[in-house]
């Protein structure tokens, strides 16, 4: 039986320590407008290329009835060795629209990291300057997406080295047609369920090489089902070598879209084993991510949902086909009083086998007053891999601010300090953001492998790579988008446990192409380009 | 006669078997007064004593039996009306009683042949023909019931219990306007009734006289203001028109009444619970089992609302309260699997849903979770022939055909799993429909246009029963269009009936 080592593990918030003042705000008073309580997201950036990781937050809009004499706008937060310091004015990406989620990529192949973020509204497309600020450039690149979007993800859909990118919506909501909702025997108003909303199909945009897109949202098969987006994965799922898309939809089946390899698509959650539940039930999908938490070289999926309901892991058996094993490993019983929104598979005790955190928060504000048993502020969760198939949550075991009672939205998770294990940074509803960083003492390595393309796809969006040491053989691949209405550090962080190097890395490139690399020292960030090219660069 | 005179009585003949203790007759009676004064063991010593003088008393053997199964000794009740028929095989009344105690050790079948072979022995015997029919009722067997409860009021056309007995065969048949006709009758000559008020109410409700309904039901509660059955009845009247919150105000009104009776916290908890108010449900029941330690209906019912509000520790212990107290509910084996699995505790899910299985083979839903333990189990044979029975039991579910298109699939057989994949989704997908229609109707419960839509959508669907039931409501919230649809859609399953 392998001993657990939640004990060298700890989370800290020094989100106020460091300078990282956010506090949301989701504009509204009381009359329970359903884009209060969804929002928002962050991303994990390094839009000035210092190697290290800047935080971009989306805020709220006022709302009817709102008179704070604040102005809200979108924030980013730029890491100066630790310390992080406003810079949303001179970016350019202090947006006041009402903000939603982000995914961050470099989609013009010039070196830096764009944004793309969604709003309760036109969402909005910057592109990086290079200089420390972004323009927006929604217009010209001819995206256009006016509905609720929310989660969004880039991806080379057909593999010309591009990025395209794939926005959820979610649903036809309008703030003048609010509807009441709530116990309509004391009169206590509620948020809405979700099922009084219609939902509305996704939106894909092709990348045409010169900084403009086209909506292929139809052509693509994208926008022929409406869903209740929420969060979105790519990754290759069947194992064809190009990216499929997965959609964690709210009370509504789950989609799959299978890639044909030149970005149209099929959708089959159905059939493959990822639309609903074990119990053919459709769950209230929040956040998502994919991780090879079994070692078995396949893709499994993992959605968090909503409270009563449990979170929901999906084995990739590896021959189309996964199945929801939630409660045979442990995931099930635990979340079912909780709801989740943001999450990731990451081997936070750095021992070779992927973690999961979940963030928690409920949406309905009054919750209390309904279900006395539920809250609306709740607790973190940190599972971690009992390497047999299954996971324990060590929550409480580790503490600390995992047990502080969040309304946890967006989670964005990568390794803000540089020290080889991953952070969260957290998006709280109506309130202040958190920074948990992971700053345990854990005594074992990691390897830190940053990919980056030559000429196309320069963040090697879509790459797989397997790293085998003493203690066996890793899987991962390259996607900055998952979680909640987030974007992850595109970094890959392998925990190595007690072995100090790697004794083979071998990375399959997007669009072709295979390097194996031999005796990687361990406790090193290293730069890989085709070829085989590696450099350490921390 | 009081007691106290039934005492005095006892003394007088103790007095007399003294003096004449070969007196038969003395010995008799005193049997009877000690029964009628409470004396038990008095009494069965002085049956006795009368019967070892002479064994070959009919009537005697049959007070004696009587004399047992008021105690509740039905073997002993038994023995004694077997005696009775050793000395005479022709007296009906000992083979009417020997019935009635097989129809208490839940021996049905064997029962009907005793009360038929009363009739026979006597064919004016009107109680034995109202036995067989009660007894054919607890088989389900509604029809024949009819046929021995009709001739129950032929040959006694005086005893209203056999008119009562009759209406209520009529309402299990579904001919709730003939049961009418005879609760009425009984009505008409005891108006005093509550029972039968309440049951011609409850017959009016199925043939949508729901004002008169409503009438004859408070009528019943007026006249037995402590008697929980009525406000529960009212209670689904209004639910079933529905009036939710009349339905929850009349259910307090029977606990300021009768705050003791669990039936009406059950059903104040199961209308929470059909509004996915656990919590609210949960208090409910909780309240039964403060009322009523021994009701093993409350524990069950807590330890599910419990598993839904996911306190499963708490659920469990619920639950096996439940178990104990009624060890042969499938019911409640069914939810302790449900924990099990929710606890991924397989083994034992496994085990609890198999005896929920063994003990009710036609419930779909515990079978379709035996095949999920089995698939948890990767036992994908095992998992599809559980799913498989669920399927032949109910094909419109939606989670077993996605079960099935599961097992389908890790079996290998791909075409049948796209076909069960296909099945699926168009259930599931009426299902989910449904469901935010009758959530809206939760809210808006006198919206005819909801009412409609939801109609509608259950025709579509070929939810003909249910169809009609929204389209009354429809027509009795006013909506005069509901009421040539509802004719239509009658007519029509009618048709496809045949």
């Amino acid at each position: 039986m392998h001993i657990l080592s939640a004990q060298q593990i700890s989370f800290k918030d020094v989100a106020t320590e460091q300078g990282l003042n956010f506090v949301h705000d989701h504009g509204g008073t009381d009359q329970k407008f359903y884009i209060e309580t969804m929002g928002s997201g962050c991303c994990l950036l390094d839009y000035d290329n210092d190697n290290d990781l800047d935080v971009f937050f989306l805020q709220g809009s006022p709302l009817p009835g709102w008179n704070k004499q604040v102005i809200l706008r979108n924030q980013l937060f730029r890491n100066d060795d630790g310390q992080f310091t406003d810079v949303t004015g001179e970016s350019g990406l202090g947006a006041t629209s009402y903000g939603v989620g982000c995914a961050a990529a470099d989609y013009d192949n010039d070196g830096d990291t764009d944004l793309y973020i969604t709003n309760f509204g036109e969402d909005i497309l910057y592109r990086n300057e290079g200089n420390g600020t972004f323009a927006d450039v929604t217009y010209i690149s001819g995206i256009s997406n006016g509905a609720w979007g929310s989660s969004a993800a880039f991806l080379d859909a057909d593999q010309d080295g591009w990025l395209d990118l794939y926005v959820s919506n979610y649903v036809e909501y309008s703030i003048e047609k609010n509807p009441w909702c709530g116990d309509q025997r004391n009169g206590e108003r509620a948020y809405c369920d979700p099922d009084v909303f219609t939902g509305i199909p996704d939106r894909f945009f092709k990348n045409n090489k010169d900084g403009s897109f086209s909506d292929i949202s139809e052509k693509s098969g994208i926008s022929q089902l409406n869903g209740k987006g929420l969060g979105v994965v790519p990754g290759d799922f069947d194992g064809d070598g190009d990216m499929d898309i997965y959609v964690a939809n709210d009370k509504v089946m789950n989609h799959l879209f299978i890639n044909d390899s030149v970005g149209v698509f099929r959708e089959d959650a159905l059939f493959t084993g990822v639309g609903f539940n074990e119990n053919g039930q459709a769950e209230a999908g929040m956040g998502v991510d994919f991780g090879d938490f079994n070692r078995d070289g396949f893709p499994d999926l993992f959605v968090t949902n909503f409270s009563g309901e449990s979170n929901t892991l999906y084995r990739n058996d590896g021959n189309g086909f996964l199945t929801d094993i939630t409660f045979a490993s442990g995931l099930g019983q635990p979340s079912l009083a909780l709801l989740g929104f943001g999450t990731k598979f990451a081997d936070f005790d750095l021992d070779g086998w992927l973690d999961l955190f979940v963030v928690n928060g409920h949406v309905i504000d009054n919750i209390n007053i309904f279900n006395p048993d539920y809250s609306h502020a709740q607790r973190k969760q940190l599972f971690l891999n009992n390497r047999e198939g299954g996971f324990t949550e060590e929550t409480n075991q580790v503490g600390g601010a995992l047990l502080t009672p969040i309304v946890g939205r967006g989670a964005a998770f990568g390794d803000i300090d540089n020290d080889g294990d991953v952070d969260v940074v957290i998006s709280n509803n109506n309130g202040p953001a958190n920074l948990l960083l992971n700053d345990g003492s854990p005594q074992n390595n990691w390897i830190g492998l940053q990919l980056k393309g030559r000429l196309y796809n320069l963040d090697a969006i879509g790459a797989k790579v397997t790293v085998t040491s003493g203690g066996g053989t890793q899987w991962s691949w390259v996607n900055p988008a998952a979680s909640y209405l987030a974007s992850n550090d595109k970094r890959l962080q392998f925990g190595l446990g007690p072995d100090e190097r790697a004794d083979e890395i071998t990375i399959v490139w997007p669009g072709g192409g295979v390097d194996r690399i031999e005796n990687v020292e361990a406790n090193h960030y290293y730069l890989i380009q085709p070829g085989g090219e590696i450099s350490a660069i921390r | 006669m009081s007691q106290n005179l039934y005492g005095e009585a006892s003394d007088l003949l103790l007095e007399l078997v003294e003096d004449e203790p070969e007196n038969v007759g003395a010995w008799t009676a005193l049997a009877k007064a000690y029964d009628r004064a409470g004396n038990i063991s008095g009494s069965s010593d002085a049956y006795r004593k009368s019967l070892a003088l002479d064994p070959d008393q009919v009537d005697v053997w049959i007070s004696f039996g009587n004399f047992y199964f008021r105690g509740e000794s039905y073997a002993q009740a038994a023995k004694a009306y077997r005696s009775a028929l050793e000395v005479d095989p022709g007296s009906a009344k000992a083979t009417n009683n020997l019935g009635s105690v097989l129809k208490q050790a839940g021996k049905l079948q064997e029962a009907t042949t005793h009360f038929i072979r009363a009739t026979q022995l006597d064919g004016s015997y009107a109680l034995a023909y109202r036995n067989a029919g009660d007894a054919y009722i607890m088989l389900g067997e509604f029809e024949t019931a009819i046929d021995w409860l009709g001739k129950a009021t032929e040959v006694d056309p005086q005893n209203l219990f056999g008119w009562y007995w009759l209406g209520r065969a009529y309402v299990r048949v579904g001919q709730a306007r003939t049961a009418v006709q005879h609760f009425q009758r009984v009505i008409a000559r005891r108006p005093d009734l509550p029972q039968v008020h309440h049951d011609l109410g409850e017959a009016y409700y199925l043939i949508r006289e729901y004002d008169k309904a409503i009438d004859h039901v408070k009528t019943g509660m007026r006249l037995s203001p402590a008697a929980a059955k009525s406000y529960v009845t009212l209670s689904r009247i209004y639910l079933g028109l529905g009036r939710q919150k009349a339905a929850l105000a009349i259910l307090e009104e029977g606990i300021e009444q009768n705050p003791s009776a669990p039936a009406i916290h059950i059903q104040m908890g199961d209308i929470h619970k059909s509004a996915s108010r656990h919590n609210d449900a949960l208090r409910a029941y909780t309240k039964t089992v403060a009322v009523d330690p021994d009701f093993w209906t409350g524990h069950y019912k807590r330890g599910v609302a419990l598993y839904y509000l996911s306190r499963l520790d708490e659920s469990k212990v619920a639950l096996n309260k439940a178990d104990d107290l009624n060890p042969s509910s499938s019911s409640v084996k069914h939810f302790k699997g449900l924990v099990a699995l929710a606890n991924n505790e397989t083994d034992e899910a496994l085990s609890f849903l198999t005896e929920a299985a063994q003990r009710d083979r036609e419930n779909p839903d515990i079978l379709f979770h035996l095949g999920q333990a089995h698939q948890r189990e990767s036992q994908w044979a095992e998992a599809e022939a559980q799913f498989g029975a669920a399927y032949r039991l109910n094909p419109r579910k939606s989670e077993v055909l996605y079960g099935l298109s599961q097992v389908s699939a890790k079996l290998g057989r791909r075409d049948k799993a796209r076909e069960y994949s296909r099945r699926f989704k168009t259930i599931s997908q009426f299902e989910q429909e449904r469901d935010v229609l009758m959530k809206q109707l939760w809210g808006k419960p006198t919206s005819i246009e909801l009412r409609r839509d939801l109609a509608y959508l259950l025709e579509k669907n070929g939810a003909y029963s249910e169809a009609i039931e929204q389209l009354r409501l429809a027509a009795y919230l006013g909506d005069e269009s509901a009421v040539e649809e509802l004719e239509r859609l009658e007519i029509q399953t009618v048709i496809r009936g045949k």
